[in-house]
């Protein structure tokens, strides 16, 4: 194949160029108050935040946010979805793209998803561990 | 073509840096899409276009609209045009429009044009921005059936079974009927140009009567392991003419039904991405060689091994190696006249891509492909040069895929 060992060292060389970050930080799953559930497995976490469980226990519907590409972002994907931030941002793409399901609201700061929690029914979200959390209701994971 | 490249490098770099990509909302109804402008070159052999020369004709545009109505009812659908090569044009189609109720977590219903499902990728295969690959391997995601495969108007059932510590089962069972372009579509081209009697071939008719789709995907209690089977059936009329004696009609090429199972296995672990599918595919059709009708039952099967690695935010790489025979029981070729010369009869492909996503909606990637075999080749997109012989270069070449995509 002509070319062949020119592309294979340069994606080789691309591939030495790049080394990926790592962060670590402590996260916090809220929810709103009127959620009946005072704690909550990994595995359910992951189901309501690939859209695989909408129905709270008392069938209410769940509500989920994500936040926008920060820290706390990405470490709660990596502890709890166990995706990158790109494979869950074409996750949702996919669904988008065909028709079952829509983009989540995402919130671009640990207060301003501790106020969308507060204020949205059966909602739930993440924050850092820092965040100050007014109303909303702290989950413990099994 | 040098007006044509321009004109994408222009757009390309407005897309680079244009600071209002995002998706809309209005009135409570979602907005999103995708545009993508692709470049095919390769050696040898033309493959679903005039490759040989280099071409700028493959492209994709969608526009997708969707509205939660209630927490359980949502509507959606996306308008979608394409170019690739001879077909497609930039025509606009529907390629989905539904009403979807979710009764609860394990059942919903869903009513209007459904994609299909097929293996893990095909209903979103026309987006290559959810994916590191341009092309989806040909194995099992040929691009000869591809409007037909696409999608279907119907109704059906879903849902998400938790099986708690067996992990859990989504499924799909759909059944409907499909309309299928006679014209510009890949099959209506795959009837035209399957045909060696090129210049006198009259018109393309399709019709479908009924298909139904049905789709397993177990997800393991090993996490990121996902195993999936499907299963569709489809019964139609896909009839290409030539003329006849005193001015009559004679079919050349009549599909009755055709049925495909894929088996897959997908392992995403950070960001590795390990996945194998198996196709295998019977089409049930009769062929009209110089008045010698032909019933033909034929088993075609095929396979790939892909892995993809995101190493930064911006840089992901992958590759593929797959295989997709014509005829299982003549898997090189040898034993049939129909081959001629041998290497029609599979197509063995290894490629490496590079993916650049260079902001969130904007990614451009390079691909390389080195072939074995010319199946899947068209005979009206590689006609001899006079004193040559049909598929006479060889059975190894290359295409090499330049595409960028913009998604919001």
């Amino acid at each position: 194949m002509p070319h062949l060992k020119e592309w294979v060292l340069f994606v080789l060389f691309l591939f030495c160029l790049t080394a990926p970050i790592v962060e670590a930080q402590d996260i916090m799953i809220i929810t709103n108050a009127d959620v009946p559930i005072d704690s909550i497995t990994v595995s359910d976490v992951k189901k309501i935040f690939l859209g695989k469980k909408s129905i709270w226990e008392n069938g209410r519907g769940i509500n989920f946010f994500t936040m926008d590409q920060t820290v706390t972002h990405k470490t709660f994907l990596k502890k709890f979805i166990r995706k990158s931030s790109a494979q869950y941002k074409i996750f949702w793409k996919k669904q988008v793209f065909s028709g079952k399901g829509e983009i989540p609201k995402s919130s671009g700061s640990d207060q301003d998803m501790v106020k969308r929690i507060a204020s949205t029914n059966g909602a739930i979200g993440y924050v850092s561990a820092k965040a100050d959390l007014g109303t909303v209701k702290i989950l413990s994971i099994k | 073509m040098k007006k044509s490249l321009k004109l994408i490098l222009i757009w390309l770099s407005f897309l680079a840096v244009t600071p209002v990509a995002y998706s809309a909302e209005v009135m409570g109804v979602s907005i999103h899409g995708f545009i993508s402008q692709g470049y095919l070159q390769s050696s040898d052999y033309n493959y679903h276009a005039d490759t040989e020369d280099g071409t700028f004709e493959f492209n994709e545009i969608g526009i997708n609209l969707g509205k939660r109505l209630t927490n359980k009812l949502h509507l959606g659908l996306q308008v979608f045009c394409r170019d690739l090569g001879d077909t497609g044009n930039n025509e606009i189609t529907l390629d989905w429009a539904y009403a979807d109720y979710r009764v609860t977590d394990w059942l919903g219903v869903r009513a209007g044009k459904i994609k299909m499902p097929q293996g893990l990728y095909n209903e979103t295969r026309d987006v290559d921005a959810l994916r590191t690959w341009i092309f989806l391997p040909a194995s099992v995601y040929p691009e000869t059936l591809r409007d037909l495969n696409l999608a279907m108007m119907g109704g059906g059932m879903y849902g998400n079974v938790d099986m708690g510590a067996w992990g859990g089962l989504s499924y799909q069972a759909l059944g409907g009927t499909a309309d299928v372009d006679d014209d510009d579509s890949r099959l209506a081209y795959h009837l035209r140009a399957s045909s060696d009697n090129l210049t006198s071939l009259n018109s393309t008719k399709i019709d479908v009567d009924w298909r139904y789709a049905l789709s397993l995907v177990w997800e393991t209690p090993l996490d990121g392991l996902r195993l999936g089977g499907t299963y569709n059936e489809t019964q139609l009329k896909a009839e290409a003419t030539v003329p006849g004696p005193r001015g009559t009609e004679e079919s050349f090429t009549d599909f009755n039904y055709i049925r495909n199972t894929v088996a897959s296995i997908e392992y995403i672990r950070n960001d590795l991405l390990l996945v194998a599918e198996y196709i295998t595919s019977v089409y049930d059709y009769e062929n009209n060689n110089d008045g010698r009708i032909e019933d033909a039952h034929q088993r075609t099967d095929g396979w790939y091994l892909g892995t993809a690695y995101r190493v930064t935010d911006w840089f992901e790489i992958g590759s593929y190696y797959s295989e997709k025979y014509n005829d299982t029981d003549d898997r090189e070729g040898t034993s049939s006249i129909k081959f001629d010369p041998s290497h029609r009869a599979y197509l063995k492909d290894a490629c490496l891509t590079t993916r650049f996503d260079i902001n969130e909606y904007f990614t451009i990637k390079l691909e390389g492909h080195a072939f074995q075999g010319t199946e899947s080749l068209y005979p009206v997109d590689n006609i001899p040069d006079d004193g040559e012989a049909w598929f006479d270069k060889g059975e190894n070449w290359q295409l090499y895929v330049a595409k960028a995509t913009f998604t919001f």
